[in-house]
């Protein structure tokens, strides 16, 4: 699996780089918790392809848009953004100040795309895979009540 | 438990946790070995 991924946005170089187990975890609570609750509709279309997988995200970006107030979501926006594991144009985004430096894009666009991208990028094998050993350790209780009848 | 999963079980480290030297899919990884090493152990126990 690739640890990083490049895209073009608005012309602009986009560098994202698989978040870490001790960034990627504290995030995908806070997504949990914006989300309402369970992450397994989530997980369940992340072991598609990619684009459905893109898509899946924007659904849920849209859902907690309307869930949650328009200053949490920025500041959930801005969290990821400016986690260190978003390069534009060669360098390494730390404020979301810094997005303001590309005048031919809209900031606020720019910084939900990365956010759905990265997103994407970072969750979409792992939740694929939590499913995966869920289903298989659900498989594995069941045949083992089986055996014990 | 998630993250500390796979620090208990001595296959990684916390810093390299926190380094990049793994991302999401390897601790995906490491806890699928850990689900699996748990079914043997409790069906070896079941037997």
């Amino acid at each position: 699996m690739k640890k990083e991924k490049t895209l073009q946005l608005d012309g602009l170089d986009i560098r994202l780089v698989k978040f870490s187990p001790s960034v990627g975890m504290p995030v995908l609570a806070k997504l949990q918790n914006m989300i309402g609750g369970s992450i397994i509709k989530l997980a369940g279309g992340m072991s598609g392809k990619e684009s459905e997988q893109a898509e899946l995200m924007a659904g849920v970006i849209d859902d907690i848009t309307e869930r949650v107030g328009p200053e949490q979501l920025q500041s959930f926006i801005e969290e990821i953004v400016t986690s260190g594991f978003v390069f534009i144009n060669g360098d390494k985004i730390t404020h979301i100040d810094d997005l303001a430096m590309f005048e031919d894009s809209d900031p606020y666009y720019l910084a939900l795309m990365i956010t759905k991208e990265l997103l994407t990028f970072s969750f979409g094998g792992f939740l694929g895979k939590f499913l995966a050993s869920r289903d298989s350790s659900k498989a594995g209780a069941k045949n083992s009540s089986r055996k014990a009848k | 438990m998630t993250l500390w999963g796979p620090i208990l079980a001595g296959m990684a480290t916390l810093k390299e946790m926190q380094d990049g030297t793994y991302d999401m899919d390897d601790l995906a990884d490491m806890l699928q070995a850990i689900s699996v090493k748990n079914l043997i152990e409790k069906r070896t126990h079941e037997k």
